[in-house]
């Protein structure tokens, strides 16, 4: 009997390691990049907000094309340090293949084979077009190449377990959209990619489970901090959040960083409102109608 | 007698402690009220840059001046102990530890701040062309000091 228990134990656990081993191997996509245009990459690189991990901590100006990577991020889960992103063939990403950056952007799968943690936020950037991803490749590649490797992440048991995340990617990784606007303009879809896709502003902004994913239930609600200290914002339509602001209101938050009543923008959005500073007006202004247009299934 | 004595001791103390608590809580009452006149003035400003209010240099400058003042002050308003607690309408303090971590670095930020102020008020901007520069170079303060040294919980 005993015997029978301790063999049925482990069949079980054989079948359950087997499980795991297959339903966590890391999924690439198979398919190639269109010709990228690196004048239009530049939009979706401000647009990505890639400096505001990969370059030197509150790097400014021209620093911020500088993408050696180093930047810390303080989580319930350990610490997350970002990796050299430049177009260093040793140190950085230069030697990679548009497959190999199609697959880490979109299916958060390295050139080895291995998953990223989704502290990478590829949870949104699995919303991007293909032609998005292939114009910030080229982008990328005109930005000086950066020497040096950024230290590993510092995580404890089970957070180490790469293959783990391949359960967190059945259970989370998605390219449907976070929420649906009924009667949409092309202004609201645009913002509404560009905030869920690109901008990966749910990172922040929406709470995130236990599992440390984004809850689209309450998406863009606002919580506590996913790094550091404090509270994030909430961004709906009502209070508190952005009831109070018109759409103008955002968009000129969003390129000079002053609220309605002239407060000014702090902590990490400094560095996040330095990049959509640097997108186009009419981007800036398809952002604010996709937040004004939120739907209150969402609040 | 005696118990008179220890009374009048725990008295004493009671009231230094209230003292010095009320003496915080004006701390971060002041540190607000300062930081609600910057933004009105930056408001102005901005509002002038922007074209929704008529230029006028008298309110420019004003309104840099009122700034500069700020900035001689300010560093004065965050004594040890005031690193935690609420004002007078029971608000959180939103100072972020760093400033105590890092004194002088904070100090360094209004330094920058009075700088900037003084350099446009010595120009004494008459267009709403000559405000636009001085403007970005002075509002540019607000972030970069609130980027280390500010928290909202």
């Amino acid at each position: 009997m005993i015997r029978k228990l301790i063999t049925l134990g482990a069949v079980a656990a054989l079948l359950g390691g087997a499980a795991f081993w297959f339903l966590t191997v890391p999924q690439t996509i198979a398919s190639t990049l269109p010709v990228g245009d690196a004048a239009r990459g530049q939009t979706v690189f401000w647009a990505g907000g890639c400096g505001s991990c990969h370059a030197a901590d509150k790097a400014k100006g021209d620093d911020k094309l500088l993408l050696g990577g180093g930047h810390r991020l303080e989580t319930p889960f350990g610490t997350f340090v970002s990796p050299n992103i430049s177009p260093d063939p040793e140190d950085g990403i230069g030697a990679w293949s548009d497959a190999d950056f199609l697959n880490a952007m979109k299916a958060g799968v390295s050139p080895d084979g291995r998953h990223y943690y989704p502290a990478f936020p590829y949870a949104s950037y699995a919303r991007m077009t293909n032609q998005d991803v292939a114009d910030l490749w080229a982008f990328l590649k005109t930005l000086p190449p950066v020497d040096g490797v950024a230290p590993a992440h510092e995580l404890g048991f089970p957070f180490n377990v790469h293959r783990g995340i391949g359960l967190w990617k059945l259970a989370f990784l998605t390219d449907e959209p976070a929420v649906t606007i009924a009667d949409a303009s092309p202004e609201v879809l645009r913002g509404q990619y560009l905030v869920e896709g690109p901008g990966h502003c749910g990172e922040c902004h929406t709470p995130r489970n236990a599992a440390g994913a984004t809850d689209y239930s309450r998406w863009l609600a606002g919580g506590p901090a996913p790094e550091g200290t404090g509270r994030i914002p909430g961004l709906h339509n009502s209070e508190p959040g952005l009831a109070g602001w018109s759409a103008t209101d955002i968009a000129y938050y969003l390129e000079s960083g002053f609220t309605p009543d002239f407060d000014s923008v702090g902590g990490s959005m400094v560095s996040v409102q330095d990049n959509t500073s640097r997108l186009l007006a009419e981007d800036r202004a398809a952002i604010a109608a996709y937040l004004k247009a939120l739907p209150t299934s969402a609040q | 007698m005696k118990k008179s004595l220890i009374l009048g001791v725990v008295m004493a103390m009671a009231a230094g402690g209230l003292a010095f608590a009320a003496a915080h809580g004006d701390a971060i009452n002041a540190r607000k009220m300062a930081m609600k006149e910057v933004g009105g003035a930056m408001g102005a400003l901005s509002k002038m840059a922007k074209g929704e209010m008529a230029f006028d240099a008298t309110v420019a400058l004003a309104s840099f001046q009122k700034m500069n003042d700020v900035s001689k002050v300010y560093g004065d308003y965050f004594p040890a102990g005031s690193e935690t607690g609420a004002d007078s309408e029971g608000k959180p303090t939103t100072a972020a530890p760093a400033i105590w971590t890092d004194m002088d670095g904070f100090k360094a930020k209004i330094a920058k701040f009075d700088t900037d102020t003084a350099a446009a008020i010595a120009a004494a901007p008459q267009s709403v062309e000559a405000l636009g520069p001085l403007l970005g170079s002075v509002g540019g303060n607000c972030a970069s000091c609130h980027e280390t040294f500010r928290v909202k919980n």
